[in-house]
């Protein structure tokens, strides 16, 4: 008797849940959510990004992320500026020794680094911001993150003039820009110089392996200041302006005219250290 | 418990010893040393910490009812340098020499009550990202939870599965440092005695952080009855939600607004629901388990859609918008010393993560169950599937025959295919065949052979190469010289033409019951593969090792030399680059 009790109630219990549950899911499918509408993204203003993205010609997925630097490009041609830091494990021609060249600059171990940590390659720092846990972020959330830094405006402007002896590979140059908004830090000033039309071998699966004759664009060469900024001032204020003269001679086995310098200001306040704006300009213009 | 009071009476006399006061406060803005006060800070935080979670379990230690257990796992890795087998070039290698991983649990349970802790160090590890280095520690997992007659209770980091955990699976692989705990709460109801409802809410932990979107959970779980035939029926339902966040949504928006009219998708759901229904029906020696899950639309990524850039030139991977299933089947018969059991999955667009932008073994919600064999001898292991989330179908066939207590076989059978893909659609096929011969208390002899077909260019993601086709014969024999003393002895020979090519591996582990192990292997690379034609080095990949057991505390200390290969745990694998070093292990239950 209470064997048959108790499946009574098991059984109507069952049947009560059971049918709670359909309901549930009933009224969860049946919600009309009010979805996310996405519109195609259309650059304005005077903000230009900064996207460094780490990568290796032993890294067999980072040419999909160099075809996707060259379609942010085009998407914003004025807005956004490439550096490809070859670092880390798959940059090592000792571990991966692919092609001729070994592209790693003198400071991008320790960009590694601070721009770290890595999670795989490739992947790209944009603006030095946080879009989650971590600066480093995958190449899908670049866009992203671009489009999102670009609708803010600059706190300071920066430009580059400079002139370029052809004979003697002289390069002297001034920076120098003026302060928009107050923002509190240490104001640093970055120069990198980069150069694209490298031929050499990289790894690449979308072309089924090696490829000798892969062209490596906007690769860090070198930088003029430490390679974490030289100390403009501390705190912006609305128009303080700042001028900087560096000279360089660029190495003899570097193609002047496929260089690109490159500036960018950053405020550092301890671990965060955002680009505030940044410029660019051919070598040879 | 002594010490521990004393301890505790230390902490309160440095506590109190602290001058905030700064000494040269008259030239400071402020007059606090404000080191000092984080210092005094941490140790208020430790002093309610051990109070909360020591101190308080303690005072009702002498209380009826009351248990405090733990458990201790450290590894600690000393790097050495080696380019002959690709040991380089991590942070590890090159200057920091020495990295270790430290799991400290602290579990106490009083009158229903039941709290725990569990901290995480993590120093110079390679276990986050093999080619990188972690270095972060805290409290990595606490919970807190009370049973209320039918009611339990559980707050903090949980650790749960519905069903087989197709549609939701929080756990811990910590060789893979996956830690998918649910940061929230869970309340259990008992039904009846064969019926339980569970609902579960909050974010996935990630790291020290957790995930922004929030997950929601039911499951109900219940086993009938039916007849006098020994029919049964184990039931279950489970439903999972989550919302992503504004952040993750504006993040995911950025990224798809940015698409060429070709792959624009004009609007993403912030909300995902995922079903799944299972049942386990036995009857007599037969048991059957099917679990169809479904999933609604989400924007998701796939790594093999072809994407077209504003370039025109098109690449692999791309946000999709898409709805997903799992069908899972497993029926399997035991008796008369004959076990079958035939398994069958298939999959579609079940990827199922906390962040849209989570990659590789990170932020997953759900678990798929791995369609292979899962191997344990070091070259039968080598080349493992990792689960595919996109696109599986997946065949499994395990036999077994027990002749008498002396003589036994095994034979496993494994197909795996993508059938919606275009390349690469056969990914792997695996025999593997065993006999157990042995004489009770005195030997035993294991032996078989694997052959295996794995799709390198898929799992591996290295463009080009040939799958690996594998013939792997192997020998285990085991002899005990008397009750405490024992010899194992392993043999293994991988014939295959690809990758390195083709090894032979030894092993001879010497048992002295029950403290000490002694083991001494190597991996040879007796035939290596001569990629592009360039005569490759024969290398040795030795391993010796000392294992000491303490009552329930292992030590172990070895030095390693180990080739790159896969590692997975669950069907969840990863890469990993070669090893030259000592690894010492501690690992403790108290």
């Amino acid at each position: 008797m209470t064997n048959i009790k108790s499946t009574i109630m098991t059984s109507s219990i069952f049947h009560f849940t059971r049918l709670s549950l359909i309901g549930f899911i009933v009224l969860l499918f049946g919600c009309d959510e009010q979805k996310r509408v996405i519109e195609p993204f259309v650059p304005s203003g005077d903000r230009v990004v900064l996207l460094e993205e780490f990568t290796g010609k032993g890294c067999t997925n980072c040419p999909k992320g160099s075809r996707e630097i060259d379609n942010l490009l085009l998407q914003y041609p004025d807005n956004l500026i490439a550096v490809s830091i070859h670092a880390g494990f798959f940059a090592d021609p000792e571990f991966f020794p692919v092609g001729i060249y070994d592209l790693r600059a003198e400071q991008s171990a320790f960009l590694y680094g601070y721009l770290g940590p890595n999670f795989g390659y490739p992947a790209g720092v944009v603006n030095r911001a946080y879009f989650g846990p971590d600066l480093q972020i995958g190449l899908q959330q670049w866009a992203s993150a671009i489009s999102s830094e670009i609708q803010n405006a600059p706190s300071i402007e920066v430009e580059i003039e400079h002139t370029y002896d052809a004979d003697t590979r002289e390069l002297i140059m001034t920076v120098s820009g003026i302060g928009k908004e107050i923002e509190s830090g240490d104001v640093r000033l970055s120069i990198m110089l980069t150069e694209s039309g490298i031929v050499d071998a990289q790894d690449d699966l979308e072309a089924g392996g090696i490829v000798d004759d892969y062209v490596h664009k906007h690769v860090l060469r070198n930088m003029l200041t430490p390679a974490a900024g030289e100390t403009l001032f501390q705190d912006i204020s609305v128009g303080k302006t700042f001028s900087k003269e560096y000279t360089s001679t660029i190495n003899s086995e570097w193609v002047a005219e496929s260089m690109e310098i490159v500036a960018f200001i950053t405020l550092v306040n301890g671990a965060d250290f955002p680009v505030l704006q940044a410029t660019s300009a051919h070598l040879i213009e | 418990m002594d010490d521990f009071y004393q301890f505790l009476w230390k902490e309160h006399l440095l506590l109190t010893q602290i001058s905030i006061f700064d000494p040269n406060w008259v030239q400071r803005k402020y007059p606090f040393n404000e080191l000092l006060i984080k210092i005094a800070l941490m140790r208020t935080l430790q002093s309610v910490f051990f109070a909360v979670f020591i101190g308080i379990p303690l005072f009702v230690a002498a209380q009826e009812d009351f248990s405090l257990s733990g458990n201790l796992e450290t590894n600690v890795n000393f790097y050495l340098r080696d380019p002959e087998i690709g040991a380089i070039n991590t942070p590890q290698y090159e200057h920091q020499q020495i990295g270790f991983e430290t799991w400290l649990d602290i579990r106490a349970q009083y009158s229903g009550f039941e709290f725990g802790m569990r901290y995480d160090i993590f120093n110079n590890s390679a276990l986050l990202n093999p080619q990188d280095s972690y270095t972060a520690q805290g409290i990595g997992r606490w919970y807190a939870g009370k049973k209320i007659g039918k009611l339990s209770i559980l707050g903090g980091y949980i650790y749960d599965q519905f069903g087989a955990g197709t549609i939701f699976r929080a756990y811990e692989q910590r060789p893979l440092l996956i830690d998918n705990a649910l940061v929230g709460v869970k309340l259990t109801y008992e039904l009846s005695d064969d019926w339980t409802l569970k609902g579960i809410g909050g974010q996935q932990k990630n790291l020290f952080d957790v995930y922004s979107s929030v997950l929601t959970g039911f499951n109900i779980d219940g086993y009938l009855a039916i007849g006098e035939k020994g029919l049964s029926l184990a039931p279950g339902l489970g439903i999972m939600h989550k919302t992503l966040s504004d952040d993750q949504m504006e993040s995911l928006a950025g990224t798809l607004s940015s698409y060429t009219p070709e792959d624009f998708i004009p609007e993403a759901p912030y909300n995902t629901i995922a079903v799944s229904l299972y049942n386990t029906l036995s009857l007599g020696r037969f048991s059957w388990y099917v679990e169809g899950a479904y999933k609604s639309e989400e924007v998701l990524y796939d790594n093999y859609a072809t994407r077209t850039l504003w370039t025109g030139v098109e690449s692999e991977g791309k946000f999709v918008l898409t709805d997903g299933y799992v069908l899972y089947t497993t029926l399997s018969y035991a008796g008369g010393g004959l076990g079958i059991s035939g398994q069958y999955k298939r999959t579609k667009n079940f990827v199922f993560d906390a962040d849209p932008f989570a990659a590789q073994n990170r932020g997953m919600i759900s678990f798929l169950p791995p369609m292979t064999r899962v191997n344990t001898y070091r070259l039968t292991a080598r080349y493992s599937p990792a689960t595919q989330f996109l696109d599986e179908q997946a065949y499994l066939l395990d036999v077994r025959y027990a002749l008498n207590k002396r003589l036994s076989f095994l034979v496993n059978v494994s197909h795996i295919t993508r059938p919606d893909a275009t390349v690469n659609m056969n990914i792997y096929d695996e025999l593997y065949t065993q006999v157990t011969w042995k004489k009770p208390k005195e030997w035993t002899l294991i032996g078989g052979v694997q052959f295996q077909n794995y799709n390198q260019e898929l799992y591996e993601g290295k463009p080009g190469v040939p799958p690996v086709k594998t013939i792997t014969p192997y020998l285990d024999f085991l002899y005990k010289f008397d009750r405490k003393k024992s010899l194992r002895v392993e043999f293994q020979y991988m014939n295959t033409k690809e990758d390195y090519g083709s090894w032979l591996y030894g092993l001879l582990e010497y048992s002295i019951s029950p403290h000490w192990v002694f083991e001494l292997s190597d991996m040879y690379n007796v035939a290596p593969n001569n990629k592009g034609g360039v005569e490759e080095k024969k290398i040795h990949y030795p391993t010796a090792g000392v294992v000491y057991s303490a009552g329930r505390t292992r030590y172990a200390l070895r030095y390693v030399k180990q080739v790159e290969g896969i590692v997975c745990s669950g069907g969840i694998c990863r890469l990993e680059p070669a090893f030259s070093g000592f690894r010492f292990n501690v690992s403790s239950s108290f």
